[in-house]
């Protein structure tokens, strides 16, 4: 990185600390204890792990490696500059400049993806004031007040890590947020509830908020996670089932090979999103299932483009050379073929990932999708389109967020392809 | 090889496609879990009811006897009957493919002429400003998800300006209106949705256009006509032109795919009663057997999409008449 972009990215980062201090203090506190009280072995491996605590100590893990790596670089470029004072830059094609900007947005939406609990200004499914906070326009302020979980600390007092632990926990856990759009609404209306704020603050919302008076800009961040996350499940899917049944079909001669070749012929004439749909209507819709779907429908791009690579290798003289040696088949395909094929899997793979997070976006679009109220930028956009003529911020800041995505994965596709001097496969797997 | 015998081996080459997806289709549905009159039943009803029900849908048979069952009756045109729509399932079909071949139609016409129109430009302005940002906005434009262009149309021309109607496909009274005011309302309708759906696609078969047409522009007979003194023109419209689309109907073929799932996102988003429309709705309203008419009649289209691409091809460029 350039010494700008780590001074920009940097500030961010200082700025959200400031801002988030508690809880990622709150965070790295539950992973220490949490780490303290399992080694120390009074209990059974184990006995204080709570699921719901682990993307706080995840991104508490990857907030401080991020810090510490964009100080590094910071020392890293200064040296690197006071060396080549003088030297002069040529100018970066267009090329280059595009990888490098895609490469910009697949990490950074990777690092909100990882940290979300940190970026969202409140629990993404919090509901504000349905009376002053709905459907706001961005850039509007807003008032904020946090609140201890429901009768404050309710649990005696252990002492040592676990009382560290536990507050920590519960803070992490229980806390309660409340949004208006009016500074004035809220104390009256909670003070009897839950007792005076830890703190209380006015706040911009970025995007705006939507219908049912939540964040946008919060959600965003939230269902960067769950879209990338099942693109990326999904595109992991669609690699192991299409180079294994590429594999099959390019290293068996005959029968098999035109039995399988014919199948992938057949999942590439349904429209892919009918196939999806429609599998779905039977099993009902999850992460899981909708993850497998996705994969089922879109192997066949990377099944094809294995295929046709093993067919041209698979008589070689090194292969050839090895059947005589009499490595086995498996031996040849992971030894010989294998690493032969990386550049192909890999660009193939990351065209699919972009497809699938598409796929992931249009079912969410349509309602058959992630369910409500987990958000995700499809069911986003979906949910926007009852209020279009009077709140656009909704759907449009998510769907410029995608196509960002999609962008970005099909140019490091492309650029990849270039690299390896391979052809880009083009094959009409497409969703949306 | 002659057009008719080379259209009629193509259509011969999908017939086993076609039987394929029905297969694929039909176990995908008996193997997924769900057993469809649990479903339709309420949980009071006795046992007995239940098992009596099965057997009167055959759903005791082996899975053979019902797989040739469901065969026989899809080729003879019973696709069973629509809960929802309390209609047998091809007429259904029949009622609502009409409009999803129109807006499909029209958004693949509309991605043609807006295409050839911008490629043309960009090579008769070869290196200008235009050319370039044709070429790098190919990749932006492409990438951007239908569903969002339609609702950036929406609320541009619909809502911000109200140009164009937001929904439906018909106004309120369109059944009233005759002869060409009706088919001013329709076309008004159609304007965004064919919109929405072309943009994407119109980016990449503008830049395949231009890189084919640059191409055949390099060739010797170009430079021969050019030579003869024959006007540019005549030299576009009978050297370049023909020799150029060829490819770019291979990748049309490809396009339509895309196209048809483009239009089944976009008619949920505009209201538009077609084929989209009719699958989503089916969905929610668990109607089986129209999810699986869908589902056949989608894959059908694009048989045949791909099936009148090759054709087309094979009208223009004999060469590939040749076995």
């Amino acid at each position: 990185m350039k010494r700008p972009s780590i001074i920009l990215f940097g500030s961010v980062l200082v700025l959200v600390s400031l801002f988030q201090y508690r809880l990622i203090v709150a965070s790295l506190v539950s992973l220490v204890s949490w780490l303290g009280l399992e080694l120390g072995l009074r209990a059974p491996l184990g006995s204080y792990w709570n699921g719901s605590l682990f993307e706080y100590w995840l991104a508490g893990i990857v907030w401080v490696t991020t810090v510490l790596w964009l100080v590094r670089s910071f020392i890293v470029v200064r040296q690197r500059r006071s060396n080549e004072r003088g030297s002069s830059q040529g100018v970066p094609s267009p090329v280059a400049r595009v990888r490098r900007v895609s490469r910009r947005i697949i990490g950074g939406v990777t690092f909100v993806a990882l940290t979300s609990p940190f970026l969202t200004l409140v629990d993404p499914n919090v509901q504000g004031s349905l009376v002053t906070t709905r459907l706001l326009p961005p850039l509007s302020t807003g008032y904020l007040q946090e609140f201890p979980g429901p009768g404050g600390p309710a649990h005696t007092p252990a002492g040592g890590l676990r009382q560290l632990f536990d507050e920590a926990n519960d803070y992490l856990l229980n806390r309660t947020v409340l949004l208006s759009g009016q500074a004035s609404e809220v104390p009256q209306r909670t003070s009897q509830q839950m007792g005076s704020p830890i703190r209380a603050f006015p706040v911009v919302f970025l995007l705006g908020t939507d219908d049912n008076a939540r964040d946008v800009f919060s959600r965003i961040i939230a269902g960067t996670r769950v879209s990338l996350g099942i693109g990326l499940g999904a595109a992991l899917g669609a690699l192991l089932l299409g180079a294994a049944i590429g594999f099959a079909s390019g290293m068996s001669r005959g029968i098999l090979d035109g039995v399988l070749m014919r199948l992938t012929d057949l999942f590439l004439s349904i429209p892919s999103l009918f196939l999806v749909i429609g599998i779905l209507a039977f099993v009902g819709q999850s992460i899981v299932t909708i993850v497998v779907v996705l994969s089922v429908s879109g192997w066949m791009g990377i099944a094809r483009v294995v295929r046709g690579e093993v067919v041209a290798l698979r008589d070689r003289e090194f292969v050839l050379a090895a059947t005589l040696l009499r490595v086995s088949t498996w031996g040849i395909v992971t030894r010989h073929l294998l690493p032969n094929l990386w550049p192909v899997i890999v660009t193939a793979t990351v065209l699919q990932f972009a497809n699938a997070v598409l796929g992931e976006a249009s079912l969410g679009f349509l309602g058959l999708g992630i369910q409500p109220p987990t958000a995700s930028w499809g069911n986003m956009m979906g949910e926007a389109t009852g209020y279009l003529g009077s709140a656009w911020w909704v759907g449009v800041f998510p769907g410029i967020l995608l196509a960002a995505v999609l962008l970005a994965a099909h140019s490091v596709g492309e650029t990849t392809a270039v690299d390896g001097d391979l052809d880009a496969p083009a094959d009409g797997a497409g969703l949306g | 090889m002659s057009l008719v015998r080379f259209v009629t081996r193509r259509v011969l080459h999908s017939v086993p496609m076609l039987f394929g997806l029905g297969t694929l289709v039909f176990f995908l549905s008996r193997l997924l879990p769900g057993d469809p009159v649990s479903l339709y039943l309420s949980p009071g009803v006795p046992p007995g009811v239940a098992e009596h029900l099965r057997s009167q849908f055959g759903l005791d048979d082996p899975l053979w006897e019902q797989y040739l069952a469901w065969l026989s009756s899809t080729f003879r045109g019973e696709w069973g009957y629509s809960f929802a729509h309390g209609a047998p399932v091809d007429e259904v079909l029949l009622q609502f493919l009409p409009n999803t071949l129109l807006l499909g139609g029209a958004a693949l016409v509309l991605e043609c002429v807006l295409a050839f129109l911008l490629a043309a430009l960009a090579v008769r302005f070869t290196g200008s400003w235009f050319d370039r940002a044709l070429s790098s906005l190919t990749l932006i434009v492409y990438s951007l998800p239908s569903f969002w262009v339609g609702i950036m149309l929406l609320s541009l021309f619909s809502f911000s300006f109200t140009i164009f109607p937001s929904s439906q496909m018909h106004s309120v009274g369109g059944e009233q209106m005759s002869g060409l005011a009706a088919v001013v309302d329709v076309l008004k309708h159609l304007a965004l949705p064919a919109l929405t759906v072309a943009i994407p696609g119109t980016a990449v078969m503008a830049r395949y256009l231009r890189t084919s047409i640059t191409e055949t522009m390099k060739q010797d007979y170009v430079v021969a006509a050019v030579g003869m003194g024959l006007s540019t023109g005549r030299v576009f419209r009978s050297y370049i032109l023909p020799n150029s689309v060829g490819p770019v109907i291979s990748v049309l073929g490809i396009e339509i795919g895309v196209l048809l799932t483009g239009v089944l996102v976009t008619e949920t988003l505009f209201a538009w009663p077609g084929m989209g429309r009719l699958a989503v709705m089916a969905i929610f309203t668990r109607d089986y057997p129209l999810i699986i008419g869908c589902t056949l009649c989608g894959g059908f289209l694009i048989v045949a999409a791909n099936l009148l691409a090759d054709a087309v091809r094979a009208w223009i460029d004999p060469r590939i008449r040749l076995p």
